[in-house]
């Protein structure tokens, strides 16, 4: 007893410091020896700071080193700004704008008359019961606040503003009291807590829509009583035979049920432009089922549909499903080739066949998983993708057929009702409603590591995602947006955001010089016509 | 009943108009513009007149009774020196007479939160005194401070709420406004309204 205590605090003492010093003895050697990496051989152990910091820095970039306009896809400010109008249901800001005004952007043009909230055509006849935060008191170290059931305005369109898809063209068309709605996303890459806690929410704000994602309609998207615009990629998951060919017996059974409004056809795979890839672990039993595939088995689709390589041939299949399934059927596209869209509104207007609307998602688009060259450099932002469609479709007098839905970091109420003015009927928003349930951009999407339970199918870190709580986010930002383009449409001296166009928006340029949205295309063709004379002049020498 | 709502447009008055066609009455109300009168339709008014001043000339025909919330919109009145428009309150009183409508019920824009002090200010009080000096069938209800909560159906009228520091949801406000056309013991009082534990219609018969 006695030689324990007497010798126990120096062999404690030794090994607290023997222990770490062998330990760091050993990095360096392993260093050393390693030929892997340049640095840790000329700097063994010192070298790992590089690594450690490298690894954290988004992390020290987003909280502590970037300025709130900095950082993408989205600055503090916007990031900061979703989550307030989802928790607090709140979008005032103190002191003023954080935009850089010394930019080119696009700009509201308000009324000298604005219209007074009396004379708006909106419909808040209905409040919706909720829950948001109050804030008692705010110091450096805590906040105190409190959540209560509020009943909130909801902004709806009036019936006679409602944008209805599919009129007079299929047996039940899809009628929808608001302008903004959530983007594809497939069960799998959310989890199922992200999908029902978006919804419930979706479901509880009314007057939306959600994009069920190609990976088919599950429970988990049902479970609020959403409205749902079904998605059928390539890979056609959900409405498939065993073999992989399109199930018409599927498709059916899925245009049957109350909640699907309407179907949508992922061409060029939206945002992705690459085929989908699901790893076999990833197939669960739950998802073989909602997929119609084999659990366990890694599942390739395609980047287009096999089938369908000619306009003919796409819109022969559209007119079937829409005649089968009486609900109307839309496409997605990524526009990058002007002249192949061209060839496809000239083929509507001759055959008098289409689509009865197209989402146009802008190359900023988001995405689970994609390849850096294809995200950063194929297809067209939206504020030049949308106008050029809405353009052709007028120029081809088949524009009152479709309807136009925009995507692409739409993420607050100026910039929808941009997308709005500048020719989209409605809005998808996807990063937006991520950040809504609880997102923090920590960009491991493809990973299932997502740190906050929303992109990943982990039951450990879903766990944290709680759907009581999220879902009055989702209902609360997206009646939040409706109700900030209410606003929009009031200053710019119309009673409506339906009825917002172009004349309703100017560019600046960089140097303060402004000019006014017209014509996309006419710019397009001038530049080419004098391209041309260029030409000629040259040949004529 | 042909009940006339003045400042249907606020936020009890909403519930008001909701409440009286759910319960089988006529609301007719005022409105600043053509579309906002499309949304109170919307919300159960049979009739909306479109006026930006204060002359309702016959609007009233047909009505057994007014509600009249006051203060409810704060950009009606003129005089910015009174928190309450009491020449357009004795306007509509004496638009009331003449059509021989003897209910009135008021729910004055004097809180029962407030001080008796700051109840007086801005002239707060002086038109609910018109209202009791008439010939009318009065209520007059001074409610706690409202709120967008859902109602909870559950109130005190006791007067011993003065000056409590209280929310009640405007829903249970209207509720009790609507309540009151018909439920006698509520004529010719003045009472306090605040959240309780008694349904409406049992706290009411308690005055």
């Amino acid at each position: 007893m006695g030689k324990i205590t007497k010798y126990l605090p120096s062999a404690i003492l030794g090994s607290t410091v023997a222990a770490p010093l062998a330990y760091i003895a050993y990095i360096y050697q392993k260093d050393n020896h390693q030929k892997q990496h340049a640095i840790l051989r000329n700097f063994p152990l010192l070298g790992r700071v590089r690594y450690v910091t490298e690894h954290i820095g988004p992390e020290l970039r987003q909280y502590l080193f970037s300025g709130d306009n900095e950082g993408l896809p989205f600055s503090r400010i916007q990031y900061q700004n979703v989550v307030k109008a989802g928790k607090y249901n709140e979008r005032l800001i103190g002191f003023g704008s954080n935009r850089n005004f010394a930019e080119d952007g696009f700009y509201i043009r308000n009324s000298l008359f604005p219209k007074l909230r009396t004379e708006l055509k909106v419909d808040n006849s209905e409040k919706v019961k909720t829950v948001k935060y109050v804030v008692d008191n705010e110091g450096l170290m805590s906040r105190k606040e409190h959540r209560e059931e509020v009943l909130t305005d909801p902004y709806y369109l009036r019936d006679e503003d409602a944008v209805v898809l599919g009129e007079g063209y299929c047996r039940q068309p899809f009628r929808i009291k608001g302008q903004v709605g959530m983007s594809a996303m497939s069960y799998g890459a959310l989890g199922e807590n992200a999908i029902t806690a978006l919804s419930k929410g979706l479901g509880v704000a009314g007057g939306t829509w959600m994009n069920t994602g190609e990976g088919g309609i599950s429970d988990h998207h049902l479970a609020g009583g959403a409205d749902l615009i079904m998605q059928i990629g390539p890979g056609l998951f959900g409405v498939r035979t065993a073999g992989g060919e399109f199930s018409w017996e599927a498709f059916k059974e899925k245009s049957e049920m109350e909640q699907v409004k309407a179907f949508e056809i992922k061409l060029a795979q939206g945002a992705k432009t690459r085929g989908g890839h699901l790893e076999g672990n990833k197939v669960t039993e739950e998802i073989a089922r909602i997929r119609l595939i084999e659990p366990g088995k890694t599942v390739n689709s395609p980047n287009r549909f096999t089938e369908y390589d000619s306009f003919d041939k796409l819109f022969d299949f559209i007119e079937e499903l829409r005649e089968v399934g009486g609900k109307p059927v839309g496409m997605k596209i990524v526009v990058g080739d002007v002249e192949g869209l061209e060839e496809m509104v000239q083929i509507m207007k001759e055959s008098g066949k289409g689509p009865d609307f197209i989402t146009i998602d802008g190359g900023e688009g988001g995405t689970g998983a994609t390849y850096q060259e294809l995200s950063d450099s194929v297809g067209l932002p939206i504020m030049t993708a949308l106008p050029i469609v809405d353009e052709l479709l007028r120029q081809y007098e088949v524009r009152d057929r479709v309807k136009l839905i925009a995507s692409g970091k739409l993420i607050t109420p100026d910039k929808i009702a941009i997308a709005l003015s500048m020719g989209a009927d409605l809005v998808n928003i996807a990063r937006g409603f991520m950040i809504s349930v609880g997102c923090i951009m920590a960009e491991v999407c493809h990973t299932n590591t997502c740190p906050v339970g929303v992109a990943t199918t982990d039951p450990d870190l879903q766990d944290g995602l709680v759907v009581g709580e999220k879902m009055y986010r989702v209902a609360n930002y997206v009646m939040s947006l409706r109700a900030g383009l209410f606003n929009i449409a009031a200053a710019a001296g119309v009673e409506s955001p339906t009825m917002l166009e172009r004349k309703h928006l100017t560019h600046k340029d960089i140097q303060g010089r402004i000019s006014s949205v017209g014509s996309m295309i006419h710019k397009i063709e001038q530049e080419e016509k004098k391209e041309k004379d260029v030409e000629e002049l040259s040949t004529k020498r | 009943m042909k009940v006339f709502v003045f400042g249907g447009g606020g936020n009890v008055g909403e519930y008001v108009l909701k409440k009286l066609a759910a319960e089988n009455h006529e609301a007719v109300t005022v409105a600043e513009a053509e579309n906002r009168a499309e949304e109170l339709k919307m919300m159960g008014a049979v009739d909306v007149i479109v006026a930006t001043d204060n002359k309702f000339v016959d609007a009233m025909v047909g009505c057994q009774a007014v509600i009249y919330i006051a203060g409810a919109n704060p950009t009606a009145g003129e005089n910015k020196n009174v928190l309450v428009d009491k020449d357009a309150v004795a306007s509509a009183l004496a638009e009331a007479k003449k059509q021989e409508i003897e209910r009135v019920i008021y729910l004055s824009p004097a809180r029962a939160d407030e001080s008796a002090e700051s109840q007086e200010t801005g002239d707060k009080k002086i038109p609910e005194n018109l209202i009791k000096l008439d010939v009318f069938t009065y209520t007059v209800v001074h409610a706690s401070r409202g709120v967008d909560k859902p109602g909870k159906g559950m109130i005190s009228v006791d007067s011993s709420n003065r000056e409590k520091d209280m929310e009640i949801p405007y829903e249970d406000v209207a509720a009790v406004l609507v309540e009151s056309l018909v439920n006698e013991a509520t004529y010719n009082k003045t009472f306090e309204l605040a959240p309780g534990d008694l349904p409406i219609e049992k706290a009411l018969e308690k005055l």
